[in-house]
């Protein structure tokens, strides 16, 4: 079948990360390879932008930890490429908020893990939180367009209406808060990390209230977990169609936790070209369009709408990437997702997070 | 809600999150925001172009209509439009 074109590249500079959020969608494990170098990046992303692709994100792992991000920077801009920095914002102090804005940076999505530093720091498993404010401020007088993205779970979400607050008094132009998702180390600390019902609830009832008390002045957006929800989220806009992930070690990927996906065996950018991996390989042509669909999705109205939901989901729920998403309420498996609810909204007692740890080095 | 009145001496410029950019596949154009693209039409390409933060909305007006020599009366409400869309969504800023 034809391929679409796609507008967004994900490029995950490394899996290296001074945090270790126990959400964090990164690989659990990863065979350790040899990361791209400069010009191997530098090629991306002019393949990137021949293409048809519009938006870079640069992201990790912590971007800031590769010593040539403006010169990545700097060959996104002069390939067209708007950029956006996804960060911890650990290592981004002024004269490298300057640096990398002179490169061409257009924004930056700065992640906090909540609005002071006690609860933020223990997630984050390091002392994080007074470090990232000083990165807003220089990311703001260096001029870059500022986003906060804030991951909400169980141990956050009550403290919505702070972490509102807390976007706004940063003068954040975006504030992304997201429910975890449940991929990576994220998917192992999910009985942990899964809110209540009826903190879902009122959390809803708060973002909904700001997004209009805000309105002209922060973008609210806020995402649902979607073990709660009735139909899946239209994963990326469906596989293969909008968005590809590099890796750190030029894994060509449909989407970022593409490589928990069992049996699928990804193209490499040192061994083939961009444009040849998108339209060609097995593995984004494998789950294009819907000629891959089971049932119930297969005869399904809204299999235009969500297209099966994720991919990722059904691999690690069901151990079979093309089964119907199994938080869809027809999905014959919706019941391995209502097992885990039933379990958290009646437990009481909160288990210790497994922390994210980064991948070891093979030699 | 934001205050979508547009001040005819403002002189509307690009958002600092904003870049304007060729489409290299279809040569159109589109802006380019976190998250976001939005194609321009031969109009808002026409007006966008002009919001260099040193021009007057008023005077992009008159700039429009001598290119397509029409009247500014014409020109009008589709131009307004255009500015209120892009006001509300934050991609221009109207400084006085």
């Amino acid at each position: 079948m034809s391929a679409p074109r796609p507008y967004a590249l994900l490029a995950e500079l490394t899996y290296r990360c001074p945090l270790h959020c126990p959400y964090c969608s990164n690989p659990t494990s990863y065979p350790t390879r040899d990361d791209l170098v400069t010009a191997e990046w530098v090629r991306v992303l002019r393949e990137a932008a021949a293409l048809g692709i519009m938006h870079v994100g640069f992201s990790g792992g912590e971007p800031l930890l590769r010593r040539d991000l403006a010169d990545l920077v700097a060959a996104a801009r002069e390939s067209g490429l708007y950029t956006n920095l996804i960060t911890s914002g650990l290592g981004l102090e002024e004269r490298r908020a300057r640096e990398l804005r002179g490169a061409g940076v257009d924004s930056a999505q700065v992640s906090f893990q909540a609005d002071f530093a006690e609860l933020a720091d223990k997630i984050a498993g390091t002392k994080a939180h007074h470090r990232k404010l000083e990165a807003v401020r220089a990311i703001r007088d260096a001029g870059i367009a500022l986003s906060l993205n804030v991951v909400l779970h169980r141990a956050t979400i009550d403290r919505l209406p702070e972490i509102i607050e807390f976007a706004a008094s940063r003068k954040a132009e975006r504030l992304e808060l997201a429910n975890v998702q449940y991929y990576g180390w994220g998917f192992l600390n999910r009985t942990q990390l899964l809110p209540t019902r009826e903190q879902i609830e009122v959390a809803l009832r708060v973002a909904t209230e700001a997004k209009k008390r805000y309105a002209g002045e922060m973008e609210i957006f806020y995402v649902l977990p979607d073990y709660y929800e009735t139909y899946p989220k239209p994963c990326l806009g469906g596989w293969g169609q909008r968005y590809l992930t590099v890796n750190p070690a030029g894994d060509v990927l449909p989407c970022p936790t593409a490589g928990s996906i069992p049996g699928l065996q990804f193209e490499n950018i040192r061994e083939r070209p961009l444009a040849w991996i998108w339209h060609e390989s097995s593995s984004f042509n494998c789950f294009r369009g819907n000629e891959w669909m089971k049932e119930p999705c297969r005869s399904c109205p809204r299999r235009e709408i969500d297209f099966g939901g994720c991919r990722c989901q059904a691999a690690l729920l069901t151990n079979d990437a093309a089964r119907t998403d199994p938080v869809c309420t027809l999905s014959p498996d919706r019941e391995l997702v209502d097992r885990v609810l039933e379990k958290i909204n009646q437990a009481s007692a909160t288990e210790a997070w497994q922390m994210r740890q980064n991948p070891v080095p093979a030699h | 809600m934001p205050n979508t009145e547009i001040n005819p001496q403002s002189r509307p410029a690009l958002a600092p999150k904003v870049r304007l950019q060729t489409d290299q596949v279809t040569g159109k154009t589109v802006l380019l925001y976190p998250e976001g693209l939005l194609q321009l039409n031969s109009t808002a390409q026409a007006v966008v172009s002009r919001c260099d933060g040193k021009i007057s909305v008023d005077d992009i007006l008159c700039s429009l209509g001598e290119e397509y020599e029409v009247g500014v009366e014409t020109l009008r409400s589709d131009v307004s439009e255009i500015f209120s869309e892009l006001h509300q969504r934050r991609l221009l800023v109207f400084n006085l």
